[in-house]
């Protein structure tokens, strides 16, 4: 380079240097947004890569429907370039979270493997089997700290025992995986069944004998970048021969499971031989036993009916004994009566005599007493005399007492001398008196004489009478005798008789009691048989029972070990899935996510790009034209065509190399850091790098500086090969042409005159026509997508929740019987916060297309599919129809897109224990968030051979506000026999966040276009201004006012300013669904969509830019130099 | 006082740091309805004063009377508008608006003036009465030169100044272009001021100024102009 070039290039940049920053600039925005986002992506991935790689990440996993052993762990060992494999076991645990229990992925950390090591951000790995260590994200949920214990619980099977030897946990630290990339954010997507979170124990806790998963890396795999194709092909190759060896492994796994089961069984078949024996034992001692009771019995009942016999037989006899002595007696009495008869005549007479002798001795006694009576009276009549003579006996001794008393007394008197003539007169009265006593008892004693003798004389009477009466009485005596006598004989006879009556009475007395004794000895003894008999009977009975229960039994265990049996036939082989990780969520999304940003990073740059050549190219052409003069001269001078090239073509490249190196230097760093900050929240990674990717820079600036260099290069070799005198010569200007519009001359001769000229303007210089309209309807078109991306990202929301999903709420629920649920059902019917619920049966199932790909994704039967309509609105894509759930499946688009299938195809879907089924494909609908499949309980049946269960309620809630949704949603969650119960305002809540992420990069987009469009069009304009210079300084010279000069130039602008937003609005749209299409984020399908206010905001944004950066003309007009301009041609 | 008259008009132009004198004290004057011929070598500041008085440029020092207006005093629109109804111009190089015909051309220039004339009717003058829907493209050079003067005046100014307005031409068509600037101020009375580094053109002048160095040197008065077509050089 000769120095007057260097001076010159100096010179240049020093007088155009507008030109050259713009050109600067261009190649700043499209070199630094092309590195900056590529970088994005880069930075991301290696990043990750590094993570993946410290943590000793695994290449490729094995899964198999049957579990994996330590023998498979060999196996895959034995590999060629497998370096490393362990075994995991992994189960899906409950673990009490604030507000309920949480489904937990629990994980193994394999002894003696740093395979997936787990990235210790706070305390420590354990070391003890009942230790365990979590992610942040757990101990925000469960509300715990590191020290504290977290308990586990399984949903455990029938006579299923559990896995774990500890489940209480004490938490040792927080990690994160590198299996769970992106689950360890902040957001949590708790679809139904879904696990959101994980934790690792010890494998030591592990009780089970088998593996769910097996991890092994590859040689040499971690040195290449496990984002980049080299990784994939390479893992890729190790995958096949991983799989070569399936086919051995899984009918090893097979034979083994076969052989214990068989071996199970047979012990089983054994036990209950053994068993059975037993019991047939026991049965048939039993019925010994009844039989020898009821030969006992017999013995019995016959020697009871024999003594019947014998006692009849006795019976009889002594009723003939005593028939014999009845007929005797019956003799006797007749005998005896016939004495008697005699007797009794004898008697009757003896009777009279006794009669007559009675009534002499009665007249006897008569007089006897007659006599016995004078006695008495005359002896009363002594006996008075007796007495009243000794009265007065008494009296007169009585009366000589008184008397001597009374003379006594007398002579006291009279020696008292005291009157006594009173007691004379006494006296003598007395002395009288005792005479006329004396006197009385003298005849008393005449008579009593007199008595004597009467006494005497009836005594003689009396003892005549006695001899009679003794006479008769003797006689009577004798009567009496004989009476007796033959009383006596007949009482003897009578005695007689009714002795014997007695005796024959007493006889059959005792015959009946014996009888009676004896019938009743007999019937307690055949009662007791009887008794015996039904003891028996029963005993018969139950043990017929017994029996017919235990080969009932038997049967049943013998069926079941015959099923078992059949079972082990059904066993399926075991399959083998060898996954790369493409299969895990987190690393397989964050491939996606990086690549989604990659993706952008090429398309948009690429648009950035062809429009900052696009003027790049118009400013060096200018460049060259306006110095065509400079150059004829130069090359008149003897300058080579390469040597006057130099300049420009330098010039070109000190601009733009100069743009583009500031440009990465500050997007190299800065934009992946704004970037990364987005995603951070989505994926965890301990370290994110900013290196300068030195082939992405040299790309950068090679892409950049050489487009714009070969553009430069382009307009130079017009130009530089032309002849010195044809350059030296004015270019002729563009000539004048009649535009289409003036054949209608009426229109056009309606048009203001400088409106005839602005449109004649626009259509005379072409390629800033074009370059102009291109360069305007670039960057309207970023700015139309910017705002389209975030527009079809804000769609995302209301076209799954309003056109799809329509339930306020899902609510799973767990482990209950079908009981359970209708109960719970009719509570859920029942609750005031509901409006209107569905019963769903939905559970995780794995399509698997006819291609090999598969995905974990929901299905959901329902039994009523008509009613379904009302919380779940099946579009069908093809006719836009809405559909009912029917019994062939449907997907949801994205799944059917991502495993390549259609309506018409056939999928496999395969449940959770294993089981899988072909099912056709009925529709693909429409769907925006996750992927789901629906089929009808009908062709969920025909597919399985069972009726799915309900076990989820889509429900409608009644008019809450927000706070009595999460008060309704949070009772739910509380109740045990839910697992799950979100509400889709907090799962779309939590998408809004994600897409929220997604907005910021899109603001970045805006903003770099928005930059980019003010370069441009300043560009644009300077470029505008500088070829038409003569003509503005013509005008000026004219006497045009400096606004009738910015109108002159502008009216243009702004003719093509709105041509190109309109064509940069259309082809935002384009690039929206380009973007769009390319990014394909796995679960969200986005329909591309420009709102009328976004085309209005990048309408608005461009003829902002495009009015400021004209308004900037207007100074750059004023200072046109008129006399510079017309001075020469040039 | 002149119609027209320069007094110690200086200008100098500042390149950097080096002061490079335009004019250095010029003074002429130029009566109304007078043809003026400045004549000069290059870089004699003939054309420095025909910007000046085109209101093009400003000046370092001195004062410009036209019609008894220091137009040295003008300010950015009063000085548009001079230029815009006292001035017609004519360039070396047309300098017509190439993406008009030749009547657009004339009437860009007439639409502004208020005392405009009919376009059409200058380029009937011109002698372009059939080529009025051309565009410059499709004419000659003179043809070219004739639109640039009809749309001079069609404007109606008090002065046409011409910056070698045959510069570029032919002989013939040059004269035909200096017969029309010559008929234009004999017939309409118009102020007519022309540069030409040709001596030989001025006898057609009523006045004729000389310049070198900045400064004028000579002013001759001409009563008895020639008619170009007399003129052979």
């Amino acid at each position: 380079m000769t120095k007057s070039l260097r001076k010159n290039i100096l010179r240049e940049i020093r007088g155009t240097w507008k030109r050259f920053v713009s050109i600067a600039l261009m190649a700043f925005l499209g070199a630094g947004f092309f590195v900056g986002i590529n970088a994005s992506s880069l930075d991301m991935q290696l990043s990750c890569d590094q993570y993946l790689d410290e943590q000793n990440c695994f290449d490729l996993e094995v899964l198999s429907t049957m579990g994996l052993t330590e023998d498979d762990v060999k196996a895959v060992l034995q590999v060629r370039g497998v370096e490393d494999a362990v075994g995991v076991y992994s189960e899906n645990v409950l673990v009490d979270i604030t507000d309920g229990d949480e489904k937990v992925k629990l994980l193994s950390i394999p002894q003696d493997s740093h395979i997936n090591a787990l990235y210790v951000i706070d305390g420590e790995m354990p070391d003890q089997a009942d230790e365990c260590v979590v992610p942040q994200s757990l101990l925000e949920v469960t509300g715990k700290q590191i020290g504290d214990t977290l308990t586990i619980t399984e949903t455990l099977e029938e006579e299923e025992t559990s896995s774990f030897y500890h489940t209480e946990l004490t938490i040792t630290g927080v990690i994160e995986s590198p299996l769970y990339l992106y689950s360890s954010s902040g957001t949590n997507e708790r679809s139904t069944g879904a696990v959101a979170d994980y934790m690792y124990v010890p494998q030591a806790n592990i009780a089970e004998e088998y593996y769910t998963e097996l991890y092994l890396t590859v040689d040499g795999a971690a040195e290449l970048n496990a984002f980049e194709d080299e990784y994939e092909s390479h893992v890729d190759d190790i995958e096949v021969l991983v799989k070569e060896i399936a086919d051995e492994r899984e009918a090893a796994r097979y034979h083994q499971l076969v052989d214990d089961a068989n071996a199970e069984i047979d012990d089983a078949q054994a036990e209950l031989d053994e068993e059975a024996a037993n019991a047939r034992q026991e049965i048939a001692d039993a019925q010994k036993k009844l039989d020898d009771a009821q030969r006992e019995l017999d013995e019995g009942r016959r020697e009871l009916n024999n003594s019947r016999a014998q006692a009849e037989r006795e019976f009889a006899a002594a009723q003939d004994e005593i028939d014999s002595a009845e007929q005797q007696l019956a003799q006797g009495r007749r005998a005896f009566e016939e004495q008697s008869k005699a007797a009794e005549s004898q008697r009757a007479e003896l009777v009279e005599t006794q009669q007559e002798t009675s009534q002499q001795l009665q007249e006897l006694r008569k007089q006897r007493e007659e006599t016995a009576q004078t006695i008495a009276e005359l002896e009363t009549q002594r006996t008075q005399l007796t007495d009243a003579m000794a009265q007065i006996q008494a009296g007169i001794e009585e009366l000589t007492a008184q008397l001597e008393q009374a003379k006594a007394l007398r002579e006291q008197m009279i020696q008292a001398g005291m009157d006594i003539t009173e007691l004379d007169a006494q006296i003598d009265q007395m002395e009288t008196k005792l005479i006329e006593l004396a006197e009385s008892h003298a005849g008393y004693e005449l008579q009593l004489e007199q008595l004597n003798m009467g006494i005497a004389q009836a005594k003689e009477g009396l003892a005549q009478i006695d001899s009679g009466i003794a006479q008769a009485e003797d006689g009577l005596a004798q009567i009496e005798n004989g009476i007796e006598q033959i009383d006596k004989a007949l009482a003897d006879g009578r005695a007689q008789l009714s002795a014997a009556q007695a005796q024959l009475t007493s006889a059959k007395r005792q015959l009946a009691n014996a009888r009676n004794e004896a019938y009743a000895q007999m019937n307690e003894a055949a009662r007791e048989l009887v008794d015996g008999q039904a003891e028996i009977d029963d005993g018969n009975i139950e043990l017929a029972a017994q029996q017919a229960d235990f080969d009932r039994e038997i049967a049943d265990a013998q069926k079941e070990i015959d099923e078992a049996r059949e079972k082990v036939g059904d066993i399926n082989k075991p399959t083998w899935y060898v996954l790369t990780r493409d299969g895990n969520t987190g690393l397989s999304s964050f491939n996606q996510d990086s690549s989604n940003l990659k993706r952008i990073g090429f398309t948009f740059p690429l648009i950035f790009f062809l429009v900052a050549v696009l003027i790049s190219l118009s400013s060096m052409t200018r460049m060259v034209e306006e110095q065509r003069g400079l150059i004829g001269t130069l090359g008149a001078l003897g300058y080579s065509s390469g040597q006057i090239a130099a300049k420009y073509l330098l010039y070109a490249a000190a601009a733009s190399i100069s743009g583009a190196i500031l440009g990465e230097l500050i997007c190299f760093r800065a934009l992946p850091t704004i970037v990364w900050a987005i995603y951070d929240t989505f994926y965890t990674l301990p370290a994110f790098y900013t290196p300068i990717d030195p082939i992405y820079a040299a790309a950068g600036i090679v892409i950049c500086a050489g487009s714009i260099i070969a553009a430069t290069a382009a307009a130079c070799w017009k130009e530089v090969r032309r002849t010195p005198a044809h350059l030296m010569r004015p270019k002729a200007p563009n000539p004048g042409k009649r535009v289409l519009l003036e054949r209608i001359t009426p229109l056009w001769k309606r048009l203001s005159f400088s409106h005839k000229v602005t449109l004649r303007n626009l259509f005379r210089y072409k390629k800033r026509f074009i370059m102009t309209i291109c360069g305007i309807a670039g960057c309207s078109m970023l700015i139309t997508a910017g705002l389209g991306l975030r527009d079809s990202l804000q769609l995302l929301l209301p076209l799954q929740y309003e056109q799809v999903m329509h339930y306020d709420l899902i609510a799973v629920a767990g482990d209950v019987t079908q009981d359970e649920f209708t109960e719970m059902s009719e509570e859920m019917q029942a609750n005031d916060a509901v409006r209107d619920s569905i019963a769903i049966h939905a559970e995780s199932v794995n399509l698997v297309a006819d291609s090999g790909k598969s995905y974990e994704i929901e299905l959901f039967t329902p039994s009523d599919a008509e009613n379904f309509r009302q919380y779940i609105s099946l579009i069908d894509t093809e006719s836009e129809q809405e559909l009912s759930c029917g019994n062939e499946i449907m997907l949801t688009e994205q799944i059917a897109d991502m495993l390549g299938v259609k309506a018409g195809d056939t999928v496999s879907v395969r449940r959770e224990d294993g089981t899988k089924a072909d099912v056709t494909i009925g529709a693909v609908v429409h769907n925006y968030l996750n992927h789901y499949a629906f089929l009808s309980a009908e062709g969920y049946e025909t597919a399985y051979g069972e009726t799915p269960e309900d076990n989820t309620f889509l429900v409608n809630t009644a008019e809450l506000n927000e706070a009595e949704t999460n008060a309704f949603v949070k009772k739910l969650n509380s109740d045990t026999r839910y697992t799950t119960v979100s509400s889709t305002a907090d799962a779309r809540s939590a998408t809004d966040d994600r897409l929220g992420l997604i907005d910021g990069v899109v603001v970045i987009l805006i903003g770099a276009a928005a930059a980019l469009a003010v370069v441009v069009l300043y560009n644009l304009s300077n470029i505008n201004i500088s070829e038409r210079i003569r003509e503005l300084a013509t005008i000026k010279v004219l006497g045009f006012y400096d606004r009738e000069v910015y109108q002159y130039n502008t009216r243009e602008t702004v003719i093509l300013t709105i041509l190109g937003t309109l064509l940069g609005l259309a082809g935002g749209r384009w690039l929206t669904a380009f973007v769009l299409l390319t990014m394909e984020m796995q679960g969200i399908v986005i329909v591309p969509t420009v709102n009328a206010g976004s085309y209005v905001a990048a309408a608005v944004l461009t003829v902002i830019f495009a009015t400021v950066v004209n308004l900037s003309t207007y100074f750059s007009l004023r200072k046109i130099n008129m006399v510079e301009a017309l001075k020469s041609v040039e | 006082m002149a119609y027209i008259s320069f007094k110690n008009v200086t200008k100098n132009y500042k390149m950097g740091e080096v002061t490079i004198p335009a004019l250095a004290g010029a003074n002429f004057a130029v009566e109304k309805g007078q043809l003026a011929v400045i004549l000069g070598a290059s870089g004699a500041g003939k054309t420095t004063a025909l910007n000046i008085l085109g209101g093009m440029e400003t000046v370092t020092d001195g004062a410009v009377y036209v019609d008894g207006r220091d137009i040295t005093k003008l300010r950015g629109k009063q000085l548009i508008r001079y230029r815009r109804e006292d001035i017609g111009f004519v360039f070396q190089f047309y300098n017509l608006v190439p993406n008009l015909t030749a009547q657009e051309n004339v009437e860009l220039a007439a639409q502004i003036c208020p005392d405009s004339l009919s376009a059409s009717d200058m380029l009937d003058r011109v002698g372009l009465s059939d080529r009025k829907n051309n565009f410059p493209a499709q004419l000659s050079g003179g043809e070219q030169q004739r639109v640039a003067i009809a749309r001079a005046i069609a404007k109606n100014p008090k002065l046409l100044l011409c910056d070698e307005p045959t510069g570029a031409l032919d002989y013939r068509t040059g004269k035909q272009i200096l017969q029309l600037l010559q008929d234009t101020c004999r017939k309409d009375g118009m102020t007519v001021l022309i540069i030409t580094h040709n001596s030989a053109l001025a006898p057609m002048a009523d006045i004729v100024i000389r310049m070198a160095s900045g400064q004028v040197t000579e002013t001759i008065s001409n009563p008895n102009p020639i008619p170009i077509a007399q003129i052979e050089w």
